[in-house]
């Protein structure tokens, strides 16, 4: 397989970890490690093959998964911010939940169990782009993807705009670095949160529909810890969201060259330990190098005050 | 005159405390009115109302002759402001970005920073602070903090200005210039609430004085001129014996137990806290640390218990070499520690009284058999201390968290002495408590003293330093600024200049 | 205090039911039979209550698990990843030592299975108590970082059964009984509780749980007492899961712990981690999964709304329905 279809399927499959991961840095802005990602982008793809399979129409399927979604993510905002309840407890209960609910739910709508396919019509259209052709390399990998994976790829330029530059952006900077200066400044801390969270909500539901309407259909646990790696993805570019972008990128190159070199021959399951791997690589290494950094900085800081001020 | 907010019968109550009991407060244009009363007394809990960060259970509240009601942005709309006594700022933001913070102009949907630049450039130059202002807010010193905190008010034309405990982190010298920067607000007819605890700045500051205690105004509204120290004293404790025990310095110190030398520590970002300091402590003597909080103190504390590792120097303790000991073989080895962090450091709220008084000891042959646990011994032995020590109306099974701030610190300080420490670290001691339990704690220091322990009294509080201290010394960025060996001789002026390092010694020391 | 929780958890598991209810409704079944069903396919006779224990021994010890590490602030997520350690220790001893003796290997068996669940237990403790990260992001990571790798043994490895339909390992011959298995975990329980209640390690554990800073000032050795508790915590979940595999399954399956992964925590916080209340919260969660089973044969109601409900009990069981500061204010004054 060459290193341009490679590269294509990267993309395809970075779109609707991009998607989940910005909301999730949203979230993170405001200080709440919302781990529940993965429940609420597999409510949205559930809910967007339900959605489309009753109307027809695939970007109604998409409204009603990112309707879902953000239902749910309301839910788990009064719960963590209204009833105080500990957010990562809250967030396996919404997995927990989410994979019950898709999993109970699939029989008594499609009257199946472990997994629905809808008619190809329903598929979510991929857009082609003639003048993406003039371009060597670059206009292959980047043509012919679903307008939501061309949202996903404008979205981090989007966000990083509205954090730096807007009044929106320096109040949710500042709820997420001190809640209580927040406060005293007049800024409504629970309304940002609250705004935070919804559009997390969105996006979540258009990771999921992504997801599961570029296939047009759904299975059980078919997010596949995608939310955990789109997590992970933050915590690695330090919720910055041009680096999230790149890292999004980067996992989902990996999860490509999991599916083309496992037809070759190699063990898919040791393949599909890369993401996780490198996740777990990028949650501690940032605080591995800080503390080396930090241990030489005071080291030399030491030796050379020290001496200096003895030496008089 | 017509006052520009007045509070009326103001009540506000929080679970088991009346912070705030029918509480009436005039303010007018263009005066600075004192607000005294002691740790608790509900001072903090009426300026959050006043701010809209609490609303008041009962009464109202008037501006101009209008009766509001209103949350933060409300106040702010108002004209309201509140200069905190920890700032509320964030440090990782520019001081431009916390000036603006809740007012940000905006342009085309963004933030113009531009505009705001430029306003926030005339008051950095009023207050002479050559500063850029993106200049991280976490570069500055306490005092240029401040200074921010103040044009954080000014920036959207406060009317009225909340001082919390403005001057706890500043040196004699930099309230001062807190003053004069007061002064001038009130020529621009602005309106100043000025919340303190000394009683010589608000005699200094306050065009009226109004004091509280528990919860209540005790008295409202004195003029300046018309009322001394000792009468606001009075007021505030609400008893007429005002007398806090002193050190009579009777007997003269032994031999040294505790001996720091050329100590050094960097934290983790290799910035020094503390520099070339050596000092000793001799037996029955009280040997008090002083200075603006924040200069060293917090990591000698920690450094002498044994939670930090110095990066230089020696710790000994008759003789023996301590400096690499565990916090666990320090203890063995005789010191004893008072948190200054009472609540979280000195005890576990949610423990029994039992738990808290054996931890740290609970190998002892007298509690355990080195496994098993004698809770039959460890009660009997907490009910002699409860005993002892005079600790009131309690049961050797209650939750500590139900205690008062004195009787907490009356536990762990029976936990410490019961040691027999060779060395008593109080940090703060007195901190939050009242007039009775500050003397039953001030009285079981100078015990210790008698029976030949050597403490270490590491105190905010001046005056406290200088009634119990047998020898001060004054840390500024984390060396040893002066050394008062006459304590009844110095004048508080003489300590503030060391303490803002511009004591002898402070001179000789850099460079 | 007590009596708070305990109206809290049966408040919660009863929202749980009628939402459960609900959606029964919704897929056309009467709620009434599905639950009566449930309850006998649980209690309803001698053979559903011993199924009931089985499928209660497994959570309990896991509930223990997660109490243990909560009580020093973490978080263990990562029972998945611990089963599946300790299953491959199990398999790959049982494939070294054949033709050993039978008591030997079971010995081997056993300390694998223990010494491995405690390293995958280590890894995020060591994380948060060693670099700060949090556990939450490294356990949930090794969950699918071990589901994954057993896969590849099982399909891949020598422990691979070749020439099955869908992987599988290879069987272990070795087996405890039932009765066994539920005597040690009783002994182990009242074994936990003394330890707790009565000694010193006890008494250390709960003062650096509630307050690592006062245990530090105090001079307890805070980090060593956090490590042990997370030892402690893959201790039993790998008996749990020497218990399920030389008890029950003798082969390891693709994903077959997953199942299992959150119930012990399930369990924990519906028993508001209390002795009595973790044992019940996990006999509920046991009877569920074994009343699933007559559910499915006797009603057409799909199986999986078993987890619904499991889903809706740790979702309401998170809530603090009687809030402590209200409850102040009333009693208080």
């Amino acid at each position: 397989m060459d290193i341009v279809t490679i590269l294509t399927v990267a993309v395809r499959h970075a779109g609707p970890v991009l998607l989940v991961a910005m909301g999730g840095l949203l979230a993170s802005r405001v200080n709440i490690f919302n781990l529940a990602l993965e429940g609420f982008m597999l409510i949205g793809a559930f809910s967007s093959i339900v959605g489309a399979f009753y109307t027809g129409n695939v970007w109604l399927g998409v409204l009603f998964g990112v309707l879902a979604s953000t239902l749910m993510i309301i839910i788990y905002a009064v719960f963590i911010i209204e009833l105080e309840v500990q957010p990562v407890v809250c967030a396996i209960s919404i997995i927990t939940l989410a994979s019950g609910l898709t999993r109970y739910l699939l029989n008594p709508v499609f009257g199946v169990s472990g997994r629905y396919v809808l008619s190809s019509e329903l598929a979510m259209p991929v857009v082609h782009m003639n003048w993406l052709e003039a371009i060597p390399v670059a206009g292959q990998i980047l043509n012919n993807h679903s307008l939501l994976v061309y949202f996903a790829l404008v979205l981090p330029f989007v966000l990083a705009f509205v954090i730096n530059k807007t009044k929106y952006g320096l109040d949710i900077r500042a709820v997420g670095m001190n809640e209580e200066a927040a406060v005293s400044a007049g800024i409504h801390v629970r309304k940002v949160k609250y705004s935070a969270l919804m559009i997390n909500g969105i996006l979540c539901g258009l990771g999921g529909a992504e997801l599961a309407l570029s296939v047009y259909m759904f299975n059980v646990g078919m997010t596949n810890g995608r939310g955990y790696t789109a997590l992970a993805a933050i915590t690695l570019a330090g919720c910055n969201p041009l680096l999230s972008l790149i890292t999004c990128l980067l996992f989902g190159f990996a999860e490509s060259l999991v599916v083309s070199l496992s037809g070759v021959g190699f063990s898919s399951y040791l393949l599909g330990m890369l993401p996780y791997a490198l996740a777990l690589v990028a949650a501690v290494a940032p605080q591995v190098a800080r503390r080396c950094i930090h241990f030489i900085k005071r080291k030399k800081s030491e030796t050379e005050m020290i001496s200096e001020y003895y030496r008089n | 005159m017509e006052p520009i907010i007045e509070l009326r019968n103001v009540v506000k109550q929080f679970p088991g405390v009346l912070a705030n009991d029918h509480v009436n407060l005039a303010l007018y244009p263009g005066e600075t009115h004192a607000l005294v009363g002691e740790n608790g007394a509900g001072k903090s809990t009426l300026m959050k109302i006043l701010y809209g960060q609490y609303a008041p259970d009962e009464g109202e509240i008037l501006i101009d002759g209008i009766s509001c009601r209103y949350d933060v942005t409300g106040a702010r709309q108002h004209k309201i402001g509140m200069v905190y006594q920890n700032f509320m700022q964030i440090p990782q933001m520019s001081i431009l970005e916390n000036i603006i913070l809740g007012n940000a102009p905006v342009s085309k949907g963004m933030i113009d920073y531009a505009s705001a630049e430029k306003k926030v450039r005339t008051y950095l130059e009023r207050f002479h602070m050559p500063v850029s202002p993106h200049t991280l807010i976490r570069n500055l010193s306490v005092g240029e903090r401040q200074k921010i905190e103040i044009i954080k008010v000014l920036y959207f034309d406060a009317r009225i200005l909340i001082l919390d405990e403005p001057t706890a982190v500043l040196t004699p010298q930099e309230s001062e210039e807190l003053f004069q920067i007061i002064e001038t607000l009130k020529e621009e007819q602005r309106s100043i609430v000025f919340i303190s605890h000394k009683l010589r700045e608000v005699i200094a500051v306050g065009d009226r004085i109004t004091v509280m205690s528990k919860g209540r105004v005790v008295q409202e509204g004195w003029k300046r001129g018309e009322v001394t120290e000792t009468e606001i004293a009075r007021a505030m404790i609400g008893k007429q014996n005002v007398q806090l025990i002193q050190n009579q310095r009777e007997n003269t110190p032994g031999k040294t137990v505790l001996e720091l030398n050329k100590l050094w520590y960097f934290d983790e970002l290799g910035v020094p806290r503390l520099r070339d300091l050596s000092l000793q402590v001799r037996s029955g003597e009280i040997l008090g640390i002083g200075g603006v909080e924040g200069n060293g103190q917090t990591e000698l504390i920690r450094i002498l218990i044994g939670m930090l590792r110095p990066s230089y120097g020696e710790i000994l303790v008759e003789q023996i070499d301590l400096t690499k000991a565990s916090v666990a073989k320090r203890r063995q080895a005789g010191i004893g520690f008072v948190s200054d962090d009472r609540m979280t450091e000195g005890l576990v709220l949610d423990g029994t009284i039992e738990e808290n008084v054996i931890a740290g000891n609970e190998c002892d042959a007298k509690f355990s058999d080195g496994f098993l646990l004698k809770y039959g011994r460890i009660r009997e032995y907490c009910k002699n201390l409860i005993g002892d020590y005079d600790i009131k109306g309690l049961t050797p099974g209650k939750h500590v968290k139900m205690l008062s701030g004195g009787n907490m610190q009356k536990i762990i300080l029976a936990r410490e002495i019961e040691r027999k420490p060779k060395v008593l670290i109080a940090a703060q001691p007195t901190r939050g408590l009242d007039i009775g339990a500050i003397n039953s704690v001030r009285e079981l220091l100078l015990e210790q003293r008698k029976a030949g322990t050597a403490v270490i009294l590491v105190s905010a509080d001046l005056e406290e330093l200088m009634s119990l201290s047998d020898r001060m010394l004054i840390l500024f960025e984390g060396s040893i600024s002066g050394e008062v060996t006459d304590v009844l001789h110095v004048t508080e002026e003489e300590i503030g200049l060391m303490m803002g390092g511009a004591g002898e010694h402070a001179e000789q020391k850099s460079h | 205090m007590r009596n708070r929780k305990v109206i809290n958890s049966v408040l919660a598991i009863m929202i749980a039911f009628i939402m459960g209810g609900l959606m029964v409704l919704l897929s056309g079944d009467s709620p009434l039979e599905t639950y009566s069903v449930l309850l006998k396919g649980s209690f309803g006779s001698l053979n559903a209550l011993k199924n009931t224990i089985r499928y209660s021994i497994p959570v309990v010890l896991l509930a223990y698990s997660f109490s243990v590490c909560n009580q020093c602030g973490y978080f263990n997520i990562s029972h998945e990843s611990q089963m599946y350690s300790a299953s491959l220790a199990i398999v790959m001893v049982s494939e070294l030592t054949q033709g050993w003796p039978s008591w030997l290997r079971l010995i081997l068996m056993m300390a694998a299975a223990c010494m491995a669940s405690i390293a995958a237990c280590m890894i995020p403790a060591a994380a948060k108590f060693g670099l700060g990260v949090s556990e939450v992001v490294v356990g949930v990571m090794m969950n699918y970082l071990m589901a994954y790798l057993t896969k590849h043994m099982i399909a891949f490895s020598f422990i691979a059964q070749p020439g099955s339909s869908s992987i599988m390992s290879l069987p272990v011959s070795e087996s405890v009984g039932a009765v066994s298995i539920t005597v040690s975990t009783v002994v182990i329980i009242l074994l936990y509780q003394f330890v707790m209640k009565k000694t010193i390690p006890g008494y250390r554990l709960s003062v650096v749980g509630r307050n690592p800073l006062f245990a530090n000032a105090s001079g307890l050795p805070s980090m060593r007492i956090m490590l042990s508790s997370a030892v402690v915590g893959g201790l039993l979940t790998g008996i749990c899961a020497i218990g399920e595999m030389l008890g029950y399954y003798h082969i390891i399956y693709s994903d077959f712990a997953v199942d299992i992964g959150f119930n012990g925590m399930t369990a924990a916080l519906l028993g508001a981690q209390n002795a009595i209340g973790m044992l019940l919260g996990s006999l509920l969660l046991g009877a569920l999964k074994s009343g699933s089973v007559l559910l499915t044969v006797v009603t057409s109601v799909p199986a999986e709304l078993v987890d619904c409900v499991k889903g809706f009990v740790m979702f309401f069981a998170t809530v603090t329905f009687i809030r402590s500061d209200v409850w102040m204010r009333k009693g208080g004054k």
